[in-house]
């Protein structure tokens, strides 16, 4: 699971990208530049609602931006066919949501298959990403149990597994600890630098400040869908910024 | 989850009601047509002949003078083709037995009648060739009159007296018969009187008031229709010296059957349609409402790239098997429901395959139909809206 350290992952060229509300059209992000290397641990800031959606559509590789450029491992997002944005969706990116967005009537396990349906690997293959997940974050033992009946915790540790199965280069984790206590919060923030320390970069967007303060980070923050600082608060991050962009090609 | 499970096939169920309700009328009113066709179509129309009624045009003439029992010798004697004759006599009648009296169609015929009629005897035998030769005092009545008479329908050997325009006259009861007819039309009408069957020979015999109410002829099959009724309207006309007074007409093989067919099964299919249509409409409600339901998945599987044929075809299946179970249950409670009635009516009521194939193409199709709008809406779930929180 260990990718490639000094990779640009995400480059945006003067990116816009806005939503609908109502009749009106928004401005979620405007005229964004902004480069993240894989195995970057990045917290956001200043983004709200429908705003925060549409920009994460667009990371997430949901969505096209409207303007500008986004181009995700090298990939030009604003001229990718949808069934290539599906292919990266499943590949390349895990999510974590903070309503879990999980299928109750499935099961542990079925939920975390559910990035690798149609998938062109083999079933052998298949179950062996599903039991590498399952025991790299210690869940082997309710992967048979209806989600319905798990806590908010496991619910959201099954909701890891299924990012992770497909060995993503990036998460994007969206509030991922709002329905958790501090000892349940500290735990998933464990598991994601442990992802982090293994280059999966890692996009974060949360209020809590317990969360932020868990690791080093890099901060982004917005103003009216501008970009408004971009800084660094690495404490005891195992990857420091400046070892990403070394040797950087882009 | 077995609750919810139960509750959602329970409202895919009443949902499809319809569709059950549609199939149900449908097959009664088919078994019991089918039923009723295969009584009357069997075996007289293998001996190689076909029957042509002959009746006077003008039915105020005197039958007694243009068209008389003697005239189905003649024709068999004239005709080649003409392998047999059944005279048809009918008298106003009242039956008694010792304890009830009944009005009943009563009709003077020879031995052949059993088969032109197909009537099924239940108890005793039909009128024989030497009942008509020694003009024997015997009546064979439907199982519903010696049920009126007698209480019962084990009468064979039993006395009963007919009296027609104040002539009386004792019989012995030789048979009974089912009534197919009378079954069919007592479930719509009461007022339908009994049949009674006495040989031909009788009436002249006892001096009772009669009719000739029509002659029938058996003519060779391989005769064309309308040659054969040119030719026996000649040698008739020839016989009584008189010209265009016969109408003569091939039988009609299921006449009250088809009758009823075409008078329900309009009603049934009617009935099928309005059920298919509503049922499907019920069906592709419960599947929008699912969909609606299952939002969040389906914009799940969406988000990433996979499973939308799946939830697709999950909708077109369970469609499909929502209308045939629908279908089937409409079927099996029709068939059940039809071998009642045809107990009733007393007939063995029939299914064809053609019934089956109809049953399932129809809810396969309403099936498919109710299932394609449902499954495109899938299409058109926002996966933005349902995956994210705000």
């Amino acid at each position: 699971m260990i990718h490639e350290v000094a990779r640009v992952l995400i480059r945006t060229e003067n990116m816009s990208k806005s939503y609908k509300l109502g009749d009106e059209r928004k401005e979620a992000v405007r005229s964004l530049d902004i480069r993240i290397m894989q195995g970057e641990f990045v917290v956001f800031e200043g983004l709200k609602g429908n705003q925060k959606n549409a920009f994460f559509n667009v990371f997430g590789c949901l969505e096209r931006p409207d303007a500008g450029k986004y181009y995700f491992d090298y990939e030009d997002i604003a001229l990718a066919k949808e069934d290539m944005l599906d292919k990266i969706r499943k590949n390349k990116i895990g999510y974590l949501f903070r309503n879990f967005n999980l299928v109750n009537r499935l099961t542990a396990a079925e939920n975390i298959e559910v990035p690798m349906h149609e998938l062109n690997i083999s079933l052998q293959e298949k179950r062996n990403r599903l039991v590498e997940a399952l025991k790299s974050l210690d869940i082997e033992q309710f992967a048979g149990e209806k989600v319905s009946a798990l806590s908010d915790f496991n619910k959201q540790l099954v909701s890891l597994a299924r990012a992770i199965v497909n060995n993503p280069l990036m998460i994007i984790a969206d509030e991922p600890a709002a329905n958790l206590n501090s000892k349940e919060e500290h735990r998933l923030m464990e598991h994601l630098s442990r992802l982090n320390g293994k280059g999966v970069t890692i996009m974060l967007y949360t209020s809590k400040k317990t969360v932020k303060a868990f690791c080093g980070y890099r901060r982004i923050s917005f103003e009216n869908g501008m970009l408004s600082e971009d800084k660094e608060e690495y404490k005891h991050s195992l990857l420091r910024r400046e070892d990403l962009y070394e040797n950087c090609s882009i | 989850m077995k609750t919810a499970a139960f509750k959602e096939a329970a409202r895919y169920f009443i949902s499809a009601a319809g569709i059950t309700t549609g199939i149900f009328v449908l097959i009664v009113i088919l078994t019991v047509a089918e039923g009723g066709r295969s009584v009357l179509k069997d075996s007289f129309w293998r001996n190689g002949v076909k029957a042509y009624d002959i009746e006077l045009m003008d039915k105020g003439l005197a039958s007694d003078e243009y068209l008389l029992r003697e005239d189905g010798r003649l024709l068999e004697a004239k005709m080649p083709e003409v392998k047999g004759s059944i005279p048809v006599l009918e008298l106003p009648a009242l039956l008694k037995s010792y304890k009830a009296s009944a009005a009943a169609r009563t009709l003077a015929v020879n031995e052949k009648y059993l088969q032109y009629a197909n009537l099924e005897m239940l108890e005793g035998s039909f009128i024989n060739n030497q009942d008509v030769r020694s003009a024997n005092r015997i009546a064979v009545i439907d199982s519903l009159t010696a049920l009126e008479l007698f209480g019962t329908t084990d009468i064979t050997g039993q006395k009963l007296d007919l009296q027609v325009n104040g002539k009386k006259a004792e019989f012995v009861v030789a048979g009974v018969f089912k009534n197919f007819n009378r079954n069919i039309e007592t479930l719509f009408d009461d007022e339908i009187p009994g049949m009674c069957f006495i040989p031909d020979s009788v009436p002249e015999d006892v001096s009772f008031d009669f009719d000739m109410e029509k002659l029938i002829a058996l003519v060779d099959y391989e005769l064309h229709k309308e040659e054969a009724a040119v030719r026996l309207g000649h040698v008739l006309e020839e016989e009584h010296g008189v010209t265009e007074m016969y109408s003569i007409n091939e039988y009609e093989q299921l006449p009250k059957v088809s009758e009823f067919t075409d008078k329900y099964l309009v009603f049934a299919v009617i009935t099928a349609v309005i059920g298919l249509i509503s049922g499907g409409i019920g069906v592709m409600n419960a599947m929008l409402l699912s969909i609606q339901e299952r939002k969040k998945e389906i914009g799940l599987y969406k988000f990433y790239g996979s499973g939308i044929k799946e939830l697709q075809y999950d909708i077109v299946y369970k469609t499909l098997i929502i209308c045939h179970s629908s279908g089937i249950l409409g079927l099996v409670s029709g068939i059940l429901a039809g071998s009642f009635i045809g107990d009733f009516i007393g007939i063995r009521t029939r299914l064809t395959l053609m019934s089956i194939f109809l049953t399932i193409a129809a809810s396969a199709s309403v099936g498919i139909l109710s299932s394609l709008y449902p499954a495109s809406r899938i299409k058109l779930v926002d996966v933005s809206e349902t995956i994210w929180d705000e």
